[in-house]
């Protein structure tokens, strides 16, 4: 049988096959068509000519075996450091053997690969960092998983989620109008405590226009509130799109490139539409890798630059805290020790290391900030990245995977662990629920509202 | 015999070796793609180049990047094993007697005891990498038979120049030994995986430049290698 | 006054008092009941698979199990279901506080109805402070009702409420939803207002004075707004305000408890100890409604 109902080659277009696709209860019936999935090695061969250039190629070529890269992968790690899970001996064994073959492949070793690119790897870039060549192999895996995707090879979460993006234009079924009704409803639940706070919903010409996470809206709008208010507080001139307002990608985590292309078009698809000058995201790092970071490489753009200034939430709430448009009452800052989660995506992947420091050190009392160790773009995974978080097939391989946050949370002794990304924030929910180590853990913008210091005008009028 | 491989052989060889490895660079940068590869070359050169030599910079200076820091028996010997292959072919007394005759200009070269003691780290280092694909799992289990094969064509010449040096056994033979095998490592290098000695300096260019440009370098944040 | 009642209930034995109170008052002002219930709390990705609300275990959603969840509901409220003319039963997966308030919008409900619970479960715990009851009583656009103990579901109709005050502007609409019910169901009307002298030892002719002027307060800001209204006492007593309420109740045979929520702390160590109307609601003897937003008066 070469292709099943729900296991295929086909991405999910339609809302019929996405309910089909969800409605087999943990992919049981998925992964059996999957095991009489034929590999079409023809289309893989020729994929892989078209799309591997000079870059990858080398990578695989170059390869010293020198396993250097074995001590910066924190799977190696966590996983009793055995040799199978050094990245060159995974990647090598993977597409290497792919590529060495010439596409002539089966379904068995196609297997072992999804395993491998989805419960191996969550694509955090850190072995680029410490190979004396340069080789990324964070990002051969993620070129894998497009390959995988290509001939139906991808976890069953990952499938529906790129289905999700293609039907809903977000990760969740969430439509434009239940989007637009949340917004309305959070506004009215928030505005009692800050008059004329306002949702705008497709504003012309605003100063800046804001995008999250489909999650948001459908299980913890809160987080919109959130950023409602801290707009409000701002004096921001904002606005949130009806279409585009979406800005995540599990199909990023899928492999799903056509997707990609499609979710970062619609989001710039609003810029064009509303014009603001300038855009932020919800915290949210995969989202901000996607839209902002990849994204103007999917759609084409030469510059590789989106269509305005995109910036992350922590940039826009550092220069907020920065030029005092939101102000801080000193006496409520974090007055217990605390550390800070770097998320790959933005952390390593865009350098904004310091910037998530400089709003430490205005929420934060003077000596309580504790680093992990080692930080910043050392810093390592979450346990949750790449869509690890999602795939119940290897949820033991993440929960494993999560020892390693845990273990450098444990060493800083906090209680209190700042993790500005969703993706991060489910993963060390997850490793307090597994483990128990009694952490606390938070968002930026429900830590900053707590200690504002609004100005009287914006205060509600009180009995 | 001699003349030959040291007359139009080495002329071929060079040619091969060098012009060989220049052809490689110039294929990678022509194979790299910025859609593809998504990073934005062109339009964003400077910031490219400075990523670049940054990651240059901080992978070619011992102690420099994290990894060289964190691993600092490995580097050490890492280091040394590079400089003593590098630096003993190119200012060894002997062959620049040879580059003077050939082109009536020689670089400096070294005092006897050093070029002895670099060739002899060079072969200290090449056993110690040799062991380590032995000895550690983590090496051993993505080492194959090219690996070693590589090795020892590289030290080869190190082996038989020693060995003429000290004139033991038959220096004819001994020295012909040595000319051949340094020639194969140099027709070796554009075409097997030596041919880190340019695509090194390459790779580190292109990832630079992904940092540079995409990854922190325009938002004028560096990565700290 | 009370069309639609949205029913949040877990299915568990301790929301039955409840879902008595609910279906009681439903049949009582032919109403319609809204049995919610939410299934689980999303662990990841699409909603799938949840930890329960009552156990913490993780399960897959899927058609099946929702319609053994609906099952299961029918059968535990059939003869109430029976006993009202309009019913119908939702149920979604989410955040426990946040898909009640988004049923409650969406159904524009007129009382939630709940089973109090102390909010401990860890599978309430998302890092957001503040029970579901907290949450839900601060952000409802109606007044919500609480039913905690057994025995405060066990009545005939409201006969008789009081209205405790703390005379905020929340207090005012929690006035009014008293003021309405008591005349459209024809009830007798307390308002009391509890001076708070706990941890205090204060002279008494300044605490006489103060219940006077209370007195007084409460004359000047509520009578007022009763038109024709007739059936009410006005009650001070000084004390601890949580006693003071629960034991008016009990003197006055209460079938109702209205009082206003306002706390805008939801730091949970701050909100939970000792609030007034968490205190209230566990130990009344007849369900309490907190009343906030000027909507549904």
């Amino acid at each position: 049988m070469p292709e099943g109902k729900l296991c295929n080659r086909t991405p999910i277009k339609t809302d019929e096959q996405l309910k089909l696709t969800l409605g087999d209860k943990g992919g049981k019936q998925y992964y059996e068509e999957m095991n009489h999935l034929d590999v079409d090695s023809e289309k893989l061969w020729a994929t892989i000519q078209k799309t591997m250039k000079s870059r990858i190629k080398t990578w695989l070529e170059i390869c010293a075996h020198c396993g250097l890269c074995a001590e910066s992968c924190f799977l190696y790690q966590v996983n009793g450091r055995v040799p199978e899970q050094v990245p060159s001996y995974k990647i090598q064994a993977t597409l290497g053997q792919i590529v060495k073959k010439k596409g002539k492949v089966d379904n068995e070793f196609m297997q072992m690969c999804m395993e491998t690119a989805w419960s191996k790897c969550t694509c955090c870039n850190r072995c680029g960092m410490y190979c004396p060549h340069g080789i990324d192999m964070g990002i051969m895996f993620s070129y894998l998983r497009g390959l995988l995707y290509s001939q139906g090879f991808v976890p069953w979460e990952l499938k529906i989620g790129s289905g999700m993006h293609r039907v809903y234009r977000a990760q969740m079924d969430v439509t434009t109008e239940d989007w637009v009704e949340t917004c309305e409803w959070m506004a009215e639940e928030t505005e009692e405590e800050w008059p004329g706070l306002e949702i705008p919903v497709d504003k012309v010409d605003a100063d800046i226009m804001y995008t999250c996470n489909a999650r948001e809206p459908k299980h913890y709008p809160e987080d919109i509130a959130e950023a409602a208010i801290l707009f409000h507080v701002a004096g921001e001139n904002w606005t949130v799109p009806s279409e585009g307002w979406e800005q995540t990608s599990l199909s990023m985590f899928a492999g799903d490139w056509e997707c990609c292309k499609d979710n970062v078009q619609n989001v710039y698809d609003a810029i064009e539409r509303l014009k603001p000058k300038r855009a932020t995201g919800t915290e949210c790092g995969h989202a901000h890798r996607a839209t902002v970071i990849e994204g103007p490489y999917w759609v084409g753009r030469e510059d590789g630059q989106p269509p305005v200034p995109y910036v992350h939430y922590v940039e826009w709430l550092a220069e907020a805290l920065r030029t005092g448009k939101l102000k801080i009452d000193p006496s409520k800052r974090i007055k217990e020790p605390v550390t800070l989660q770097d998320s790959c995506n933005y952390v390593r992947n865009q350098g904004l290391k310091d910037v998530t420091r400089e709003i430490i050190s205005y929420i934060v009392e003077p000596g309580y900030f504790v680093e992990m160790a080692p930080t910043k773009e050392h810093n390592y995974c979450c346990g949750g990245g790449g869509g690890f978080n999602g795939i119940g097939k290897y949820r033991e391989q993440r929960n494993m995977a999560l020892r390693k946050k845990m273990d450098q949370i444990l060493d800083t002794g906090c209680k209190l662990v700042i993790a500005p990304c969703h993706n991060c924030w489910d993963a060390i929910r997850d490793l307090e629920e597994e483990y128990e180590i009694g952490i606390r853990w938070s968002f930026l913008k429900p830590l900053v509202i707590k200690m504002l210091d609004v100005p009287e005008h914006l205060l509600p009028k009180d009995e | 015999m001699y003349d030959f491989l040291t007359g139009p052989m080495l002329w071929v060889t060079f040619l091969v070796s060098f012009g060989g490895l220049i052809v490689r660079a110039v294929m990678y940068v022509r194979g790299l793609s910025w859609q593809l590869d998504r990073v934005a070359y062109r339009p964003n050169m400077s910031y490219g180049l400075r990523g670049g030599f940054r990651s240059i910079l901080a992978f070619i200076i011992p102690f420099k990047a994290r990894l060289w820091r964190v691993r600092p028996g490995f580097t050490i010997i890492f280091f040394a094993f590079h400089i003593g292959l590098l630096v003993t072919p190119i200012f060894l007394e002997a062959h620049n007697v040879m580059l003077q005759d050939a082109f009536g200009f020689s670089l400096p070269a070294l005092p006897t005891f050093v070029a002895d003691t670099l060739a002899w780290i060079c072969l200290v280092g090449g056993l110690f990498m040799v062991l380590r694909r032995i000895a550690f799992p983590e090496v051993r289990i993505i080492t194959t038979f090219y690996d070693y094969l590589l090795l020892v064509i590289t030290v080869m010449p190190f082996v038989t120049g020693l060995i003429a040096r000290y004139e033991m056994g038959d220096y004819n033979f001994w020295l012909m030994a040595h000319i051949i095998s340094a020639e194969i490592w140099l027709l070796c290098l554009p075409f097997t995986k030596l041919s880190h000695a340019i695509l090194f300096f390459m790779s580190r260019m292109q990832l630079g430049m992904d940092y540079g440009i995409k990854r922190g370098g325009m938002k004028g944040s560096d990565m700290s290698w | 006054m009370f069309k639609k009642i949205l029913l949040a209930t877990s299915g568990a034995p301790s929301t039955f008092g409840a879902a008595r109170v609910a279906f009681d008052m439903a049949k009582r002002y032919g109403a319609e009941v809204i049995v919610f219930n939410v299934m689980g709390v999303p662990t990841k990705a699409f909603s799938q698979e949840v930890n329960d609300v009552r156990t913490g275990e993780k399960i897959e959603v899927d058609d099946e199990y929702r319609a053994w969840v609906e099952e299961e509901l029918k059968n535990t409220f059939a003869k109430q279901i029976e006993s009202v003319e309009f019913s119908k039963m939702i149920l979604t997966t989410g955040v426990p506080h946040r898909e009640i308030l988004r049923a409650a919008r969406d159904e524009d409900v007129d009382l939630i109805v709940m089973g109090a619970s102390s909010g401990e479960s860890s599978a309430y715990r998302m890092g957001y402070p503040g029970s579901t009851l907290q949450r839900v009583a601060k952000a409802a656009r109606c007044p919500v009702m609480t039913v905690h103990r057994e025995t405060a579901s066990y009545w005939g109709g409201f006969g008789n409420i009081v209205f405790a005050t703390d005379f905020s502007k929340q207090a005012d609409n929690a006035f009014k939803f008293a003021l309405t019910s008591a005349k459209e169901l024809d009830c007798d009307l307390t308002l009391l207002h509890a001076l708070d002298i706990s941890g205090k030892v204060l002279d008494q002719n300044s605490i006489e004075d103060e219940l006077i002027a209370t007195r007084k307060r409460i004359r000047d800001t509520y009578v007022p707004q009763m038109g024709d209204f007739k059936n009410f006492d006005i009650e001070v007593w000084e004390g601890v305000p949580y006693v003071e309420i629960v034991k008016m109740a009990r003197e006055r045979s209460a079938d109702l408890i209205v009082m206003a929520h306002h706390s805008r702390e939801l730091d949970p160590e701050k909100a939970r100890l000792g609030s007034t109307m968490e205190q209230v609601i566990l130990r009344a003897g007849c369900p309490v409604v907190s009343v906030s937003k000027p909507d549904k008066v």
